[in-house]
């Protein structure tokens, strides 16, 4: 089960408001009723207004909770949607941002992403390769192309400099990926990442979703490990903030598991070296080719959806309707 | 890609519409409907009470239609609305196309009145693209040096801007034919294309680089590469202006060169082309029109429904609309009950 947006769940932080709304009701409720006259004396009278409280603020409560639940998007289980496609048209998608240049992984982040795309490029003759390098903003270095050489090329150039704009705008990098890639192509689309993971910033969920649609998997790459390690910056000095202590760098897979989750796509760390990503990119035009199909995650809105207007009805059914000829 | 449409999953569902009616009456016009006290008139000394229009009493009705607003918007959502676009899809492979453009300070000529040779091969070119489809074209550029600026991609966008932001002089004064040709070729040799086309535009003598045009022209037909070579401007003397890139300074001198035309007929015989000479834009626009039609290959296609969901946008203002009615009715009317 996954679920798209994970944030709809702070939504939940509303339920116990709702219910001190309720109980709110019910006091100011009661004490109205006892001014009105003498209902409030029969116990029918009291009875049945507990009840019809009691009640209504159920469905109510349910009602918000199933709405919640069908905002967060939840998916489980897959269907397979017909497509058929051949060959391979691969997005590669760098992190420029300093941090990459830190050397807790031979040569250094950069440089093992630059290792990883020629091997693969490599690996996959007659496929088409771009190169989107981002940082506060993203860039396209390389439309897609067959022409290998121009994406030697493009990987000479691929630096921390190729972009002023300092930060880290994964959202951005994505839709520049997603407006780079080849439209009316028959071939399997793949976006890979390469990235840090740290200090990403933009809102990720509307291009990870796009690609999902579009049956382009996001494979995302993580570099650097998680103990923390200083940024060279050349001859031998290394980065400082303004008090002049080093700035230590580590891996955080977090939002690059995510990206891949959503995207039906993978996550991959530097330990698991090439083969496995090679393998599975194999796997994915292998299976698209053979079967004429892909998976996608199926939506679960609907049935979450149906439960709240159902409590919702119920809601306003309890409300209305005649206990024991009364109210 | 077509423009948007709108497409519901399950339009069956909208039937639950319908359900509203029986809804709306049991909620509003039925007498035997709870949710109401009654009293007799007795206790207020025999006065009726009338039913006026006030603040309040727009707040309630404004309350109710959020309610059956939150409810009509969550029934559509459940029908799941889609807006549908269609692509098309290529299942054939298109030609590679190289243009090889000669950016020597003497391509800046104001020989063509209107604009520079540069200049209006630049539009002229743009049109072309605009012509193509599924067809990878890239751009490579040559001075004393070459360089290429867009492999052959079918992103004509990203080739369109790169064509745009051609100016004269990038690469130093010389004019290096052989060395433009051989990168062009060097770029289409690992294609997939079952044809690939180079097409030349030059204005003058070779007269820079480490490779000769002829050998370039053998290497390009080794390669399986048909080049389309087309010389541009005149042998009187023209006005030169231009901007250097590199220090800032305008230019501004007359210019005669001459055309190799020799060469530049042999560039094209060595490897199956053509050869063109144009004086004015109009040539021009004929040469590359008729490039166009030599350089056509089948192409099938089919058409790909993409449908993306829009139903999130409608709950979202279901849950505001149902809440607000709740706070609203409750907590700022007091409804009792």
């Amino acid at each position: 089960m996954t679920v798209v947006y994970p944030s709809m769940l702070l939504l939940f932080i509303g339920l116990p408001i709702l219910m001190l709304l309720q109980f709110r009701e019910y006091r100011i409720n009661r004490q109205d009723l006892m001014r009105i006259g003498g209902y409030w004396e029969y116990e029918d009278v009291r009875t049945i207004f507990f009840i019809k409280w009691f009640l209504s603020a159920l469905l109510m409560i349910l009602s918000y909770l199933f709405l919640v639940l069908s905002l967060a998007g939840l998916t489980w289980g897959e269907e397979p949607i017909e497509e058929d496609r051949i060959g391979l048209d691969i997005m590669y998608v760098v992190d420029v941002s300093y941090s990459m240049l830190a050397e807790d992984i031979a040569p250094s982040r950069l440089g093992r992403a630059r290792e990883v795309i020629r091997g693969l490029s490599e690996n996959f003759p007659g496929a088409r390769f771009g190169l989107v390098a981002f940082k506060g903003q993203a860039t396209v270095m390389l439309p897609a192309t067959e022409d290998v050489y121009a994406l030697e090329n493009a990987l000479n150039y691929l630096g921390t400099e190729v972009i002023s704009s300092p930060g880290t705008n994964l959202e951005q990098a994505l839709r520049s990926a997603l407006d780079a890639m080849p439209t009316g192509s028959n071939r399997n689309r793949i976006i890979i990442l390469f990235s840090d993971g740290e200090g990403l910033d933009g809102s990720v969920t509307e291009p990870v979703l796009q690609a999902g649609r579009q049956g382009i998997p996001v494979y995302t790459y993580g570099l650097g490990d998680e103990d923390g390690t200083t940024i060279p910056i050349g001859e031998g000095r290394v980065l400082r903030d303004s008090d002049g202590n080093p700035v230590l760098t580590r891996l955080d897979s977090l939002a690059l598991q995510e990206v891949s989750r959503i995207s039906r796509g993978r996550y991959f760390e530097a330990a698991m070296g090439l083969g496995s990503l090679d393998s599975t990119i194999r796997d994915l035009v292998g299976q698209r080719g053979r079967d004429g199909f892909r998976l996608v995650s199926i939506s679960r809105y609907r049935l979450f959806l149906g439960l709240a207007l159902l409590t919702y009805v119920g809601y306003i059914i309890i409300r209305k309707m005649k206990f024991r000829g009364l109210f | 890609m077509s423009g948007g449409q709108w497409t519901l999953e399950n339009p069956e569902l909208l039937l639950l519409l319908l359900l509203l009616i029986p809804l709306f009456y049991f909620r509003h016009l039925w007498r035997g409907r709870g949710g109401k006290l009654t009293f007799a008139f007795t206790n207020w000394q025999g006065k009726g009470f009338s039913n006026p229009v006030t603040l309040p009493a727009l707040a309630y009705l404004f309350s109710l239609a959020l309610s059956w607003v939150g409810i009509v918007l969550m029934i559509i959502a459940l029908a799941g609305p889609s807006r549908v676009t269609r692509e098309r899809i290529f299942t054939s492979r298109g030609i590679d196309i190289m243009f090889v453009i000669d950016i020597s300070p003497s391509m800046a000529a104001r020989d063509f009145i209107e604009s520079s040779r540069l200049e209006s091969a630049q539009e002229t070119i743009l049109r072309f693209i605009d012509r193509r489809k599924n067809d990878p074209i890239g751009l490579a550029i040559f001075g004393s040096q070459a360089a290429l600026r867009v492999p052959p991609t079918l992103d004509y966008e990203h080739l369109k801007t790169a064509v745009q932001d051609l100016q004269v002089m990038e690469l130093g004064e010389g004019t290096a034919l052989g060395m433009g040709i051989a990168l062009g070729a060097l770029h289409l040799r690992n294609s997939s294309a079952a044809e690939k086309v180079m097409v030349l535009l030059t204005d003058g003598e070779s007269n820079a680089g480490e490779i000769l045009p002829e050998a370039a022209a053998r290497i390009a037909k080794e390669a399986g590469i048909r080049a389309y070579v087309i010389g541009i401007g005149s042998d009187r003397e023209v006005l030169l202006e231009f901007t250097d890139p590199n220090t800032g300074k305008p230019y501004r001198a007359t210019y005669q060169g001459s055309l190799e035309e020799d060469l530049l007929r042999n560039i094209a015989e060595t490897t199956n082309g053509e050869y063109f000479a144009v004086t004015n834009p109009g040539s021009l626009e004929g040469v590359l029109l008729s490039i166009d039609s030599l350089e056509r290959v089948e192409t099938r296609l089919k058409v790909e429904v993409n449908k993306e969901p829009v139903h999130r946008m409608l709950i979202v203002l279901a849950f505001i609309f149902v809440f607000a009615d709740y706070v609203l009715r409750k907590m700022l009317l007091r409804e009792l009950l």
